[in-house]
Parts: structure tokens; C-alpha cells; sequence
């Protein structure tokens, strides 16, 4: 008890303080538009005109709305489970063969002059699509079920994992190769031994960004059909004005993302060292 | 020299030889039905329904709608996220405040906004506009700031110790250090904004190049579904590489050693 | 207040003071009705459009939503003034905090006829796809309370959202449905396909509330004046369309975007079958719906009909002698 006071505490946490209130302060003020306390409260000031800051909780939910009906749906009902469960299957298998053909893929690019030449106009025209413009061609393709979904989820995770490999793989201290190559060292050898371990934080950070191509994949793939899924689930939440369930859903996303985001971030520092970050974050 | 030349294009020239080849494959592959053409069209069928397209009125009107939705709901980005994110780079408690939010917007993919969307705004540009200016505004946020920071933790001391007011360091050293940052955002935004036009089309639309598209799906009209998406791969190429040519631009501004 | 909420949002969404320019201005004469898709229960709205609209001091313009539920939020977006959609869905949505009112029918009758690409027994095999317009949307209750009296449950078969009867009937020839309810033209153009007929729901006359004219009450209230003129220039339009046949085949082939006389034949025939003449909402209809709803399971918060039907306007016109002017100056009874 001795030597911290409470302006010491409170400076060492700041950022938790002011991040937390911050947060509090949205939730009231969400709260206080559904449940018509800010009109209550400008009346006086600005009269009629107040009206307008009761919104009704169809147009914007409510935090208490929201937390009760994500209550419902995963502890009382378990409605939500099987929406949970599909949604993960999809990105599992989408993410899962991103990886399996990116990373070599990008790995091979990286290594094989010619065969970069090959892969990167057809690379580069793909990285500029907005690829879920695809979707209708799939569709047609291959209808509206698990596979249309899983392709769609692969399409936008395997460029941001194969671009990356292809960058790690010209980042790998060309001394090491000439080293490798004049001591006779075979291509799996040298792949093995000096490529991968230099590439992996690289191929990490693409995973990460893959990880958010495809949460979008997952929404955007479930636009068509019924039967299950996140996006589903959103899509029919907002079609029937269950404005609650959509904010639920949305719910789900932001959490898995940033779980699957932090743990991948988490293995990344681990093989980090020099490397610096690349992408779209902090 | 000509060999040299040669040797000079070689990435260009392969490929180029590997587009052509992939286009030949495919005219080939539905001239002699080795998939059946309604599937997956062919170049030749493409180009055909370009050509008609080209004096559809109705056509037009969809790029004039997708244009719009895109340049006003990028331009709206920019002027919000780049002023956003000097300020939360500049003032670590504005960045204590805002951060979470930032960071709970970046992690959900914005288009899941999209029912929300056309109950505020209806099913016109305004829902498109939010949805692109959601998807962009992040990307250059988060840059801005990355570049701020970036800057601050090499530069300041050296201001500081020559007693340079905060204003001054601001603007001499912060913001042209920021600049290659800024673009580097601005690639990003660019791609989420064409995506978001995409999806908000995709999703509710009265017109738009995606709302053509997902007719087209509809209707089995392969060709036209074709000649869309790649109408947004040239767009998409475009942009970035513009946007590219001026991070180039930019880069020499870029401090040394530092993020690419 | 959807005005005044609509620009709120843009300023919390958007954070950038430009709500402003959003808000419509001067919209004293300009009328947006938002439409599902263009079909047989439009019509009148088409006849409308235009020359008759002018005369009731309206600048009319139809919005296509693809989609009853859809066009709803758009509805509540404020973008729109009127939707013109079926009760279910409009019930569905005052069910869930919405304040809507259904000022006019135009349809008292289900009218689907469900269609399937080839004969199969069952018609509709388990597994097999089923094309609606939008979750939540009189397309989606017909199909389920056909399910029911098959015996199945949604879960035995994929219902996808396709958008308006002439997308569904796209699908079902491309083979992305098995079945769809369609109405006119997609009708007859399905019987020239050699489509199977599932179940003709017209035959049955189930009293439904099949579309409507949907307004919001708070919109209503401040604009009396503005939908009794939209209610005159509809009503205008269905006894010009349903007397003068020549004209009205025009803007059936213009607005249905169909040079085939066949199909526009039946369109009109069908029109002339099935519009509701003076616009009044079939109270017999509002029951049933009601009583389906409950019967899927789809909660009804209120069956007062009040709370979701106003037929003040309809009444006024009707008392103040404007239909049967109508009646006496298209001679039609």
C-alpha cells in the first residue's frame, strides 16, 4: 500500500482507462438512442426537434437487445450452433487448400524465375478483383451449397498466402543459396533447410491477411441459398427486421476474426525477430 | 542491341505468352466443347457482348451508378480517414479512445453491414456509398497512423532537443514522412471500396455494374456475367496501378530502413 | 421522423456532416413507390404513372426493390414513400417494432402458381430447390404453408432468394430451381416451357391479401393529402387500364418489356380477373393471413386490424363520390 497512489495507478493504465470508458460511453449513448433517453432529455432544450434522437431499436438494435438475444440464441435455444458450426466447416476447408496450393505455389514463383513470369500477370489481374464479383459465375457453376462457398473462401485467401510466399522466398539472404548451391546441396535440401524457416513469418503475415479475406468469403458467399451458415443467419435476421440477430451476428464475426487474427499474431512474433510487418494494421 | 532488349522484357514477354496461351486454351475449349460454352463462355463470346453493350444505354447507366458509388464513397474516406489518422498518430490519447473501435471495424468485413445498410439508406447510392466508404476508410486510418508513428519515434527527439514547436515538427517533419504511408493506405482502401461496390450491389441494387451481374447470373447469361468481372479487374488494375506509380512517387519521402 | 432518423444515421455512420444534402428536397410532388418486380399486381401503378399521376399533382415514380421484405427496409429507409407489397410481410415487419399501414389492395387473392421443371411424385421431392423472391416475402409463406399441406417443413428442401417472378422463372429454366411460384407473364411463358403445374393457388381462392399499397403511419399522418392523391391517380389508373384495353396492352409491353402478344393477352386477362376494383383491403383476406401466419409459426404481435390497416383514405373517396365518378366516366362497374 505503500508509495502508489491513485493519480500513479491511474496514469500507468491510461490507455485501459480511457479505451474502457470510451467504449462504456458508446454503449450508453447506443443504448440511450433505442430507448429514447436523449430525446427525453433535449426536449426542454430542443423541443420537438429532440424527436428525431428516439430511434427505433428495429433501425439500430440496443446493446441490452443485443445481449439479450445473443443469450438467447446460444445458451437458451442454441439456435445459433449449427449457423456457428457450418460457417466454420467452410472456412476450415476454403482456408485449409488456400493454404495447401498458395504456399507452394507462391514458394515455387519465388524460386523458379520463368514460372513467376508465368503466374504473375494471371496474379496480379486476380489481385485487383474484387474477386466476390465471381460469385454469380460460381453459382452458376456450382450451385449454392458448401462447395460454391468453400471456393469462394479459397479465391480470396489463396492470393494475399501465395503473394506473400512469393515475396518470402526473394527475401532469403541470397549468400545463404550461393553457400547451399557451392557446398552441392540438393533443391529439397536447401528448400528445407535455408527457404522455409526464412519465409515463415513471411507466409504467417498472409495467413493473417487471408484470415480476413475469408471472413468476408463467409458473408458474401452466403448472400444466396438458405439452410446455414453466419451469413445466412444475418441475411434472414435482416430480412425479417430482426435487427438484434443481424448485430449478433455481426458479433460472431468481429470475435472469431480477431481470435483468429491474435493467435496467428501470436505465432508470427515468435518466428518474428527482424522482420517487419507487412500489411494493413498497426 | 536486341538481345539485350529481349533479355530486358523477358518477364513481360512470358507473360504475355502465358495470357495469350490461357486465352486460347479457353476460345478452344468452347469452340471444340470441351465445356460446354453456356458454363464458361469464351473470349470471342465476351467481346461480342462488349461490342453490344457499348451502345446499351442501360450500360452506361450501370458504370455512371458504380462510378459514383465508388469515387464519392473513396473520396468521402479519404477526407475522414486521413485527418482520423494523423490525429490518433499525434495524440496518444485520442488513439486510447478511438483505437477499439477501429480495431472491432477491422476485424469484421464490412460488407456484413450491408442488411443494416439498406434499412437506413434504402436500396439506392447512399447504401452503396456507406458500405464503400466503410470498407475504405479503415485501410487508410491505419496507415496514416502506422506512418505517424512511425515518423514520430525516429524524428522527434532530433526536433525536440532543437526546441521546435509542435506545430513546426507537425508539418516539416511529420506529415511529408507520412505521405508514402498514406498511399500505401490508399492501395488498400482502393481495393476494399471496389469490393464494397461489389457486394452492396450484389446484395440490393436498382443499378450498377454488379447489379448487372448478378441479373445476368440469374438469367444463365454467361457472357454478360463475364464481360463484368472483367470490366472490375481493369478497373481494379487501374487503380492500384495508379495508385501504385504514386507510392512510388511518394517512397523517396519515405524515412530509410523503415516498414518497406 | 424517417427523414429526420435517416440523416442522424448518416452523420453516426458517416460521421461527416453532409446529411443535408441527403434529405430530399422539396418533395411536396415527388412520390416514390417501391415494387417487388414487375408483375400482374402492378399494373395499376404503371396505368398510373405518368399523364394520370400529373393531373393528381404527383410527380410518380416506380422504384424496382426486387423483393416484398426488401422493398420494406427501403420503405423504412425513408428513400421511398410507398411499397407496394403483400400484408404478410408488412405484418412481419410491424410485428418486430416497424409502424406501417396498408391504405389499399390491390390483389385479395393468392394468386401463385407453382411450377416445377419435370413431374415428379412427390411434386416437390425432398432435397430438391425452391425459388423465392426474398426470405420473409408472400413467396416464402406461400411456399411454406404448400410445404405444410405436403407434409414437409422448410428443412426438407434448399429455398433460395431469387428476386421477382421473371428472375424465379429465369432460374427455373437455367436449372438453378426445381420449383418457383410464378404469376403472369412468367405463367404462360411457363406453360409454353412444358413446366409441370404443382398447385394452382388461384384456383383454391384463398381470401388473402396478396399486395398492397404499404405506408408508413407516421408518414401518413403528415401526409394526408399527398397519399389520397396517390390513391386517386391508382384508382385512375385501374378503371382507364381495365376500360381503354388498347392502351392499356402498351404499357403492359412497354413496362413488362414484352413484344409476345400471347404473353401480354394473359397479362391483361389476368389483370382484368383479378385487380380489386376500388381498392379496399379484403377484411376476410386480412383474417387469413393472419390465421396462416400463426399457424407457421410466425408470431402475429397484434390481429387488431386497425394496427395494420387504414382504409380512411379508401372510405373518403369512396364517400366524397370519386369512384363512382370514376366508374361513371370509364363506364365500368
Amino acid at each position: 500500500m505503500s508509495g502508489r497512489s491513485i493519480a500513479d495507478i491511474c496514469r500507468d493504465n491510461e490507455r485501459l482507462i480511457i479505451g474502457a470508458s470510451a467504449f462504456a460511453a458508446f454503449l450508453v449513448l447506443w443504448e440511450g438512442f433505442s430507448r429514447g433517453w436523449w430525446a427525453t432529455l433535449f426536449t426542454p432544450l430542443l423541443g420537438e426537434g429532440a424527436r428525431a434522437l428516439a430511434i427505433k431499436p428495429i433501425f439500430i438494435s440496443s446493446p441490452t437487445g443485443v445481449a439479450q438475444q445473443a443469450w438467447t440464441m446460444f445458451a437458451v435455444t442454441g439456435e445459433i450452433w449449427p449457423h456457428i458450426a457450418q460457417s466454420g466447416g467452410q472456412l476450415i476447408v476454403g482456408l485449409g487448400a488456400a493454404i495447401l496450393i498458395g504456399v507452394p505455389l507462391g514458394l515455387a514463383a519465388g524460386r523458379y524465375r520463368t514460372f513467376s513470369y508465368i503466374l504473375d500477370p494471371f496474379l496480379s489481374a486476380l489481385n485487383a478483383t474484387p474477386q466476390v464479383a465471381f460469385l454469380p459465375l460460381f453459382v452458376m457453376w456450382i450451385g449454392t451449397g458448401f462447395w460454391m462457398r468453400v471456393l469462394i473462401i479459397f479465391l480470396l485467401a489463396v492470393i494475399p498466402i501465395t503473394m506473400n510466399a512469393l515475396a518470402a522466398v526473394r527475401t532469403v539472404d541470397p549468400r545463404l543459396l550461393k553457400v547451399a548451391s557451392s557446398f552441392g546441396a540438393s533443391e529439397l535440401h536447401t528448400f528445407r533447410t535455408i527457404i522455409a524457416p526464412s519465409a515463415l513469418p513471411f507466409i504467417l503475415s498472409g495467413m493473417r491477411l487471408a484470415v480476413g479475406r475469408s471472413m468476408i468469403g463467409i458473408v458474401v458467399a452466403e448472400l444466396y441459398g438458405s439452410a446455414t451458415g453466419i451469413g445466412i443467419m444475418i441475411n434472414m435476421a435482416g430480412s425479417s427486421f430482426d435487427t438484434d440477430k443481424v448485430f449478433v451476428g455481426v458479433l460472431v464475426i468481429v470475435i472469431a476474426g480477431l481470435l483468429m487474427s491474435e493467435a496467428l499474431r501470436a505465432i508470427e512474433r515468435r518466428y518474428d525477430g527482424w522482420r517487419p510487418a507487412i500489411g494493413d494494421n498497426y | 542491341m536486341p538481345g539485350n532488349a529481349l533479355q530486358r522484357y523477358t518477364p513481360q514477354l512470358v507473360g504475355a505468352a502465358a495470357l495469350l496461351g490461357f486465352v486460347g486454351f479457353w476460345e478452344a475449349a468452347a469452340a471444340y466443347k470441351l465445356a460446354d460454352p453456356m458454363f464458361i463462355s469464351s473470349p470471342s463470346r465476351i467481346a461480342t457482348v462488349a461490342a453490344e453493350m457499348w451502345e446499351d444505354p442501360d450500360f452506361w447507366r450501370d458504370v455512371k451508378v458504380s462510378s459514383t458509388e465508388f469515387i464519392w464513397g473513396y473520396l468521402a474516406a479519404i477526407a475522414v480517414g486521413i485527418p482520423l489518422g494523423l490525429v490518433i498518430g499525434w495524440y496518444k490519447r485520442a488513439q486510447y479512445a478511438l483505437g477499439p473501435f477501429i480495431d472491432v471495424l477491422n476485424a469484421v468485413p464490412r460488407v456484413t453491414f450491408m442488411p443494416i445498410m439498406v434499412l437506413w439508406f434504402g436500396i439506392g447510392i447512399w447504401s452503396k456509398f456507406a458500405v464503400v466508404f466503410l470498407g475504405a476508410v479503415i485501410p487508410i486510418i491505419l496507415s496514416t497512423y502506422s506512418g505517424v508513428r512511425t515518423n514520430e519515434a525516429r524524428y522527434l527527439r532530433v526536433a525536440k532537443s532543437f526546441g521546435a514547436s509542435q506545430m513546426k515538427t507537425f508539418t516539416s517533419i511529420i506529415l511529408p514522412g507520412t505521405a508514402p504511408y498514406i498511399f500505401t493506405g490508399l492501395k488498400y482502401a482502393s481495393g476494399r471500396a471496389l469490393l464494397g461496390v461489389v457486394v452492396g450491389e450484389l446484395y440490393a441494387a436498382t443499378a450498377g455494374v454488379g447489379h448487372m451481374i448478378a441479373q445476368a447470373g440469374n438469367a444463365f447469361e454467361t457472357d454478360r456475367v463475364f464481360f463484368g468481372v472483367l470490366l472490375f479487374t481493369f478497373t481494379g488494375l487501374v487503380v492500384t496501378s495508379i495508385l501504385a506509380r504514386m507510392e512510388k512517387r511518394f517512397d523517396r519521402w519515405r524515412p530509410e530502413g523503415a516498414v518497406r | 421522423m424517417y427523414a429526420l432518423s435517416r440523416r442522424f444515421f448518416v452523420s453516426l455512420a458517416t460521421g461527416f456532416a453532409i446529411a443535408g444534402a441527403i434529405a430530399p428536397a422539396g418533395a411536396q410532388t415527388s412520390f416514390k413507390i417501391g415494387i417487388s418486380s414487375p408483375s400482374v399486381s402492378i399494373l395499376s401503378v404503371y396505368f398510373a404513372e405518368g399523364e394520370i399521376a400529373k393531373k393528381h399533382g404527383l410527380n410518380l415514380e416506380v422504384v424496382s426493390a426486387e423483393g416484398g421484405t426488401r422493398g420494406l427496409q427501403v420503405l423504412m429507409s425513408g428513400e421511398i414513400q410507398a411499397m407496394h407489397v403483400g400484408l404478410a410481410p408488412m405484418v412481419q415487419a410491424n410485428n418486430k417494432g416497424a409502424d406501417l399501414r396498408m391504405i389499399g389492395a390491390s390483389l385479395n387473392t393468392l394468386p401463385f402458381v407453382i411450377y416445377a421443371t419435370k413431374k415428379s411424385d412427390p411434386p416437390i421431392p425432398k432435397g430438391s430447390v425452391i425459388g423465392i423472391s426474398t426470405f420473409g416475402s408472400e413467396t416464402d409463406i406461400a411456399i411454406s404453408i404448400v410445404l405444410r399441406n405436403m407434409g414437409l417443413t422448410r428443412k426438407d428442401v434448399e429455398i433460395t432468394q431469387l428476386g421477382g417472378t421473371s428472375q424465379r422463372f429465369a432460374a427455373l429454366v437455367a436449372g438453378r430451381a426445381f420449383a418457383a411460384p410464378l404469376l403472369e407473364p412468367s405463367i404462360t411463358a411457363a406453360e409454353e416451357k412444358g413446366f409441370t403445374k404443382v398447385i394452382d393457388l388461384y384456383e383454391a381462392r384463398t381470401p388473402w391479401v396478396f399486395d398492397g399499397i404499404v405506408i408508413p403511419r407516421e408518414w401518413l399522418a403528415k401526409n394526408q393529402q399527398t397519399a389520397t392523391n396517390f390513391m386517386k391517380a391508382y384508382l385512375e389508373g385501374t378503371y382507364k387500364g381495365l376500360s381503354d384495353e388498347k392502351w392499356a396492352k402498351e404499357v403492359i409491353a412497354r413496362r413488362l418489356r414484352t413484344r409476345d402478344e400471347k404473353v401480354i393477352d394473359f397479362t391483361y386477362k389476368d389483370y382484368q380477373r383479378l385487380m380489386t376494383r376500388d381498392a379496399s383491403v379484403s377484411i376476410p383476406g386480412a383474417e387469413n393471413v393472419f390465421a396462416r401466419l400463426k399457424e407457421i409459426d410466425l408470431a402475429v404481435v397484434s390481429d387488431k386490424l386497425a394496427d395494420h390497416i387504414d382504409s380512411r383514405v379508401i372510405d373518403s373517396l369512396k364517400k366524397d363520390g370519386f369512384i363512382s365518378g370514376l366508374e361513371k366516366q370509364y363506364s365500368i362497374k
